[in-house]
């Protein structure tokens, strides 16, 4: 039997792999490029780019029509990392060289990572206000809450797209069942008393019945959201609970008992909570003398870490991040009116990636250079004394 | 045997020269190890989990959490919304939604045996029509007719706290389902604007919860002047210009634009009024979200653009027809219209139960395109109605006849 090993290896190392790679990237950024008219600029990237492959549904089926951005420039890294391994030979003469190429390697392998792992998010906060946890620009979930306990609350967080299946939810810590009666990826909630020719609600539930909730196209301009609306059903051992509206637009959480506690149901942002808490405790905002436009915008965050490790002030301004346990916060947006500011909240553990890349391509090329140097010298001293 | 033995075995193709299958599985080979690298045992294990991998799905996670601490700006300033005002809530009285985004507080007070009440603060600029038919409008609410100046007068006591002086009437009436409801209302006239206060529900509750009504009003302080305006309540200001992609905007956000633009609730708001009138829309029009002002909001799409319908009330005469008609004529870029002028440019409309409109149809321009615009002007229960539609000219004019049809399908309850 013949070892698959010889052609495996001419495989990644070949250059015509290279070329219909790099072809096929000219595609994919084409196509992605038409289609950002019809989904904009985050969903095209998640589409073509943050995925393995892009995915057509066909009957509700997601089919693999087409290689993605990871699949392609994966294979693309593969193929260079094969064929450096393949055809240089290491000698010290060449190790500025091959340091460099290792810098660029490094350096596709940190924008791989980074489109993997990075995550943002946004926290926002009412001068003298505390939180611990950050919310997902995009995403959504429905937090059915468990406040029995005047010290915690159990949350079990249900994904949107979890919501949007349709199929019935049971887990563990529930007493009772979810299901999604109707579901609108973006909609509009109204009172009813404003809406007197709304069709009639199904929702039975606390204020749900006094709303009129209608789809609304989606959205997919980068300055708006959507705010999607849904009507689940909650079933116990006994039968149906009710049908509660839920929806982004409704900020309180719909409160219940059952099963001797107390629970509450809430459409949100998606969150993400840390071990500490951020507490804002003033924002400044100036403007160059005599003009409104804004010169520097500040946060003064008091940070309390519930190991008691940490508790102290930090300023987070332009260009002047607050980076903690792997998350950076960037001064983002602000309301001085409303004594409101927004942090934006980046998780990339891959983020020191490029910093090492580009200090190993510069010392590869100035080891090169000095290399080429020396040698030049010499060639003209001896020159020189011929 | 690897992939490319067993195609070998299989491509045996009739040999009249003895390389040439050789060469051309050969050449075949070389396609498939660049184009269909799907054929070999590794690739296509790697193809298998990064299929698995684009598959990825959320989770269902779930996590204990420290109970959330109200922080102080939520305690004072409900909503979040206003740094202009702030007040001590009184004890049982629980913040509920407002999806309106027009009330400054949105409180919910519960009785025994499912007793409710609901109390609302709003600010409007302005006095907001006056004190007759605001507080007319809130008779009408408890199912009082209404009253003139003298009455009003004798109603109205004056409560003294250290905000200002409050008008506090006390209403009660058998409400809209015959079951008794009671209103306590209170507004103070600032410089620029009217506040309102108003809690209104269950007969019974409501009287019990008299005294904690005053205590809020008691309560009541303003911001002595607003802080300077970075940028428009409810929307701030982007400080950072990298991520551009993901810049949300806060507060209510949809595929609209929306930091008031959502639907009110009953507030008892003046430019808000409860619809007193129900109507049926033609199927080609769509509703849309309500703005502040709008009690009805549609929208007309075909290939010539589209149309924008919206019904707005506002209490008494609203300035009077000349003023609205000619607000309109500005609209389009057309001259005002003399008193003269105004029985020529109208025609009258009979509706259902005997209400009677206004209408109008003025075509001009705006930015240069060709606009018509259709209005209708109906006095009812001590409001006017506005009743409009805007758009391309020949859209409008195609649309009138479905205008017209609508208004005679506006009804009083």
């Amino acid at each position: 039997m013949r070892n698959p090993w010889p052609s495996f290896v001419k495989f990644f190392v070949s250059l015509k792999l290279t070329v219909v790679l790099l072809a096929l990237s000219i595609v994919l950024i084409f196509a992605a490029t038409l289609d950002q008219v019809h989904l904009g600029v985050w969903a095209v990237q998640e589409k073509y780019f943050h995925s393995f492959f892009v995915l057509w549904k066909f009957g509700g089926v997601p089919v693999p029509v087409f290689p993605g951005g990871y699949f392609v420039g994966g294979l693309l890294l593969v193929n260079l990392v094969t064929a450096h391994i393949c055809r240089f030979k290491f000698s010290w003469r060449k190790s500025g060289i091959w340091l460099t190429h290792a810098g660029l390697i490094l350096l596709l392998i940190g924008q791989l990572l980074t489109g993997l792992w990075q995550r943002e998010s946004q926290v926002q906060l009412n001068v003298g206000e505390t939180k611990r946890y950050s919310e997902d620009f995009r995403l959504d979930e429905l937090a059915v809450i468990n406040a029995t306990d005047p010290k915690f609350d159990d949350v079990v967080a249900i994904p949107e797209s979890v919501l949007a299946r349709g199929e019935p939810i049971q887990q563990p810590s529930l007493p009772f069942r979810i299901v999604t009666r109707l579901y609108y990826p973006n909609s509009v909630v109204q009172m009813r008393s404003q809406a007197p020719n709304a069709p009639p609600s199904p929702a039975t539930m606390d204020i749900g019945t006094q709303l009129a909730v209608s789809p609304q196209p989606l959205t997919y301009k980068p300055d708006e959201r959507n705010m999607p609306a849904a009507c689940i059903e909650l079933s116990g051992p006994d039968g149906s609970l009710g049908i509660w509206l839920v929806s982004t637009w409704l900020d309180a959480p719909q409160k219940f008992d059952y099963d001797g506690r107390t629970w509450q149901l809430v459409l949100r942002s998606k969150r993400y909570y840390t071990p500490y808490s951020l507490t804002l405790s003033q924002i400044k905002n100036d403007v160059f003398a005599g003009s409104d436009i804004p010169k520097n915008f500040s946060s003064s965050i008091h940070l309390h870490s519930d190991d008691t490790q940490d508790d102290r002030d930090a300023l987070i301004y332009m260009n002047n991040p607050l980076r903690y346990r792997g998350l950076t916060y960037y001064q983002y947006q602000m309301n001085k009116a409303g004594g409101l500011s927004v942090l934006q909240v980046v998780h990339n553990p891959s983020w020191t990636i490029p910093y090492i890349s580009c200090l190993m391509m510069a010392a590869g090329l100035i080891f090169q250079f000095v290399l080429h140097l020396n040698g030049f010298i010499r060639k003209r001293t001896a020159q020189v004394k011929t | 045997m690897t992939n490319y033995q067993l195609l070998t075995t299989q491509l045996q193709i009739p040999n009249h020269q003895p390389n040439a299958p050789v060469v051309w599985i050969e050449f075949c080979r070389n396609c498939l190890m660049i184009s269909l690298p799907f054929m070999r045992p590794p690739l296509l294990a790697l193809c298998a989990v990064a299929l698995l991998a684009s598959c990825r799905d959320e989770k269902i996670a779930a996590y204990r959490v420290p109970k959330e601490t109200p922080s102080p700006a939520t305690q004072v300033q409900p909503g979040g919304k206003t740094s202009d005002v702030t007040w001590i809530l009184p004890a049982g009285w629980t913040t509920q939604p407002d999806q309106g985004g027009m009330r400054k507080g949105s409180f919910l007070v519960s009785g025994a045996d499912g007793a409710k009440a609901d109390m609302s603060v709003t600010a409007f600029p302005g006095d907001v029509g006056g004190d007759l038919a605001n507080v007319n409008r809130w008779r009408g609410q408890v199912g009082l007719a209404p009253i003139d100046d003298a009455a009003l007068a004798q109603a109205v006591q004056i409560i003294e706290t250290p905000a200002g002086k409050f008008s506090f009437i006390e209403l009660s009436g058998a409400g809209s389902a015959s079951k008794p409801v009671r209103l306590l209302g209170a507004w103070l006239q600032q410089p620029d604007r009217r506040w309102f206060f108003k809690l209104m529900g269950d007969d019974a509750l409501v009287t019990a919860q008299r005294d904690a009504f005053m205590s809020l009003l008691k309560s009541v302080s303003f911001a002595a002047a607003p802080a300077p305006v970075v940028a428009a309540p409810g929307q701030a200001q982007s400080t950072n210009d990298l991520p551009k992609n993901n810049a949300t905007p806060l507060a209510p956000f949809a595929g609209v634009p929306m930091p008031d633009n959502g639907a009110a609730p009953d507030t008892g708001s003046p430019s808000a009024p409860p619809v007193a009138l129900s109507w049926s829309a033609p199927a080609n029009w769509q509703a849309k979200p309500l703005g502040t002002m709008r009690i009805g909001s549609f929208t007309m799409n075909s290939d010539e653009g589209e149309a924008d319908i919206s019904i707005i009330a506002f209490p008494g005469e609203a300035g009077g027809m000349l003023a609205n008609i000619n607000r309109w004529r500005g609209q389009l870029g057309l001259d005002p219209l003399a008193e003269s002028d105004l029985a020529g440019a109208t025609t009258a409309l009979d509706g259902a139960g005997g209400l009677h409109f206004t209408v109008v149809d003025f075509a001009g321009r705006t930015g240069g395109a060709p606009t018509r615009m259709l209005g209708a002007i109906l006095a009812f229960g001590g409001q006017t109605y506005f009743f409009k539609m805007t758009g391309p000219d020949a859209l409008v004019a195609h649309g009138k006849t479905a205008f017209l049809d609508f208004l005679k399908t506006v009804k009083s309850p």
